[in-house]
């Protein structure tokens, strides 16, 4: 049996998005960028980040990543996002720890309707011929930084992005949201990457990222539907024996 | 047909040294009655990392036990890594010219180039290189073994003029096979003269499909070392029992531990995006098909478990789709108690494979 996390759920969900019903409605963004870095973390700290829900991945890895989106039904928004790579069962998943949105609107509407942990900050994502980057910041104190040095094509095809998990109080109860959107992929690049963590303490991450290797780091635009979510977990079962349909 | 046991030596937690210790023991005792059986071969993996899933990470010394405590079974790599940042193919040459020697001429050398992240990024190995660095390795190892003395410059390794030593029992040297977990690698076996090694758990369509596609190919091959080796293995569990529904049940709750463990692993494909590992490899069916650990799961298409006819039935159909031999997962993470799977052996042996031998197809 694989090792699951030890994150206390009642303890995190104190701080948890908290909403009654999550949203039915379907955002279609199209020309979005999206910027990804994976980068290895030590192991033994990150159990505490993750719910008993879930395993962690062998090796453990963050997965920080952020979109650019021109145009939503609450208009154009950036989103910076650090995540921890898990197993739902046998699939990966980005567990979001926290989340940074540029956009009042934006930000409430995908805590509301996804149950994304998000704050309103400072998000700039840029893209360059010698690298794309991205920082995100709270009241002006930056948090994260991350990015692809040198880019260069690569099939989109060759690109997996990772469906995410949201950890939530839904009405009464603790739950763990998959969110699952879908990319149709225009071109993608590859590249050298970037990741500085200005405060370890931010995002989520409590101190207990530490980063040991970087991996990889994509950059890619694409046309993204953010479906409704349709599959909750419970935070304290394992994801194979506590995932519902969720009932609208 | 043939039929071999296969190892990925799973250990299940929590991960103790006695546990470690005795999964390699029943190991050792199931090869010693597969030898008595009459099993053809006895292949074991080469991973590094896989928590629970596979601790067999110095196969070499694996096999040459097995070797050491059998007389006739065959004992294959399935596979050496050829990545240099894994294993230096000097050192690839040397240490299976040293077991086939000690196995007296029973060496099949299975070769590939691993296929999850946890290994690759473990040894600091680039994903994009490991195809060609496998291609390299494939063709300079037999001439090390061939030629008296032997220099290479190459673009993952060089050496000027040594005699690597010694050299294998077989002459000139010993089957050469590739890992097939990726759709494609059987191509790349068929180009290059060697056998098509299954790791992964297709259907009989897709099989049928491939063995015709590599027969063709192979016809028109340009081999990596002195000889063709023209066959494919097909990857499979194995739990047979005289009562059906025991067996189903005993040999699918193998089946599901193997599943959710191997659903575990951070696939190249998964955290590093490369043309060199075009799919997520060996696991896209099994992630498909895993349930939860422990349970039950639902087994592919064609699995060997069962009671003797039932397995009978579905490997005659291995059989047609022109696979010529069937190498065996007997256990994983210790699911099946040991006596259990070595009566299983036993009753495979006693009631399946005389189905299957040259006098039974010849009647």
């Amino acid at each position: 049996m694989p090792v699951v996390g030890t994150l206390d759920p009642s303890a995190a969900l104190v701080g948890a998005p908290h909403v009654d019903t999550l949203g039915d409605d379907t955002w279609e963004l199209e020309g979005v960028l999206a910027v990804q870095v994976n980068w290895e973390v030590r192991a033994d700290p990150t159990l505490g980040l993750t719910p008993p829900a879930l395993h962690p991945s062998i090796p453990p890895y963050i997965s920080p990543f952020a979109l650019k989106v021109a145009d939503s039904p609450v208009g154009p928004f950036s989103l910076a996002q650090m995540r921890l790579v898990v197993r739902a069962g046998i699939r990966p998943r980005g567990f979001c720890l926290a989340a940074v949105c540029d956009s009042e609107a934006a930000a409430e509407a995908l805590r509301v309707g996804w149950g994304f942990p998000v704050a309103v900050g400072e998000v700039a994502i840029t893209a360059r011929h010698d690298r794309y980057e991205c920082r995100a910041a709270i009241g002006g104190a930056e948090m994260l930084r991350f990015g692809v040095g040198d880019p260069e094509p690569i099939a989109g095809a060759d690109l997996l992005a990772f469906d995410n998990l949201h950890l939530l109080r839904l009405g009464d109860e603790g739950v763990i949201a998959q969110v699952n959107p879908e990319y149709v992929i225009h071109s993608a690049d590859r590249g050298r990457p970037i990741l500085e963590l200005p405060d370890p303490q931010a995002l989520g991450m409590g101190g207990r990222i530490r980063p040991t290797m970087a991996m990889t780091s994509f950059a890619f635009r694409a046309d993204v539907t953010l479906p409704p979510v349709r599959f909750v977990m419970d935070p304290q079962r394992l994801a194979v024996q506590g995932t519902r349909k969720l009932e609208r | 047909m043939k039929f071999g046991i296969f190892y990925e030596l799973s250990v299940p937690r929590p991960l103790t040294r006695d546990h470690e210790r005795q999964v390699y023991m029943n190991a050792l005792e199931q090869v010693r009655l597969a030898d008595q059986l009459g099993f053809d071969t006895v292949w074991a993996v080469e991973h590094h990392f896989l928590e629970e899933y596979s601790h067999c990470s110095a196969p070499e010394l694996f096999l040459t036990a097995c070797a050491m405590q059998t007389t006739n079974i065959r004992v294959g790599h399935g596979i050496v890594v050829c990545v240099p940042e894994f294993n230096h193919p000097i050192r690839i040459a040397e240490r299976a010219a040293v077991l086939d020697l000690l196995s007296g001429g029973r060496l099949e050398f299975g070769t590939g180039r691993s296929a999850t992240w946890t290994e690759l990024g473990g040894f600091r190995a680039n994903p994009d290189t490991t195809k060609k660095s496998w291609d390299e390795f494939v063709h300079a190892i037999p001439q090390m073994w061939m030629n008296e003395r032997f220099s290479f410059e190459g673009e993952f390794f060089s050496m000027p003029e040594r005699s690597v030593l010694p050299k294998p029992y077989q002459d000139p040297h010993p089957p050469m096979w590739v890992a097939v977990s990726t759709p494609g690698t059987e191509f790349d076996a068929a180009d290059r003269g060697m056998g098509a090694l299954g790791v992964n758990f297709t259907t009989f369509k897709e099989q049928e499909r491939r063995v015709q596609e590599y027969r063709r190919r192979i016809q028109h091959c340009t081999p990596a070392g002195a000889f063709v080796n023209d066959q494919l293995c097909a990857a499979n569990f194995l739990f047979c029992h005289d009562d059906s529904a025991n067996g189903i049940a005993t040999g699918g709750r193998m089946i599901g531990t193997f599943q959710y463990l191997a659903g575990q692993l951070d696939m190249a494909k998964e955290a590093f995006p490369t043309k060199g590992y075009p799919s997520p490899g060996l696991l896209a069916n099994t992630r498909r098909q895993a349930q939860s650990p422990g349970e039950a799961g639902q087994p592919p298409e064609g699995i060997a478990i069962g009671n003797p006819e039932q397995i009978t039935r579905e490997l005659k159909k291995w059989e047609a789709c022109g696979v010529d031999r069937v190498n065996f997962i007997l256990n994983t993470a210790e699911a099946i108690p040991q006596q259990q799977v070595l009566d299983s052996l036993r009753l495979f042996a006693a009631e399946v494979m005389p189905h299957f031998t040259p006098k039974a197809k010849a009647a």
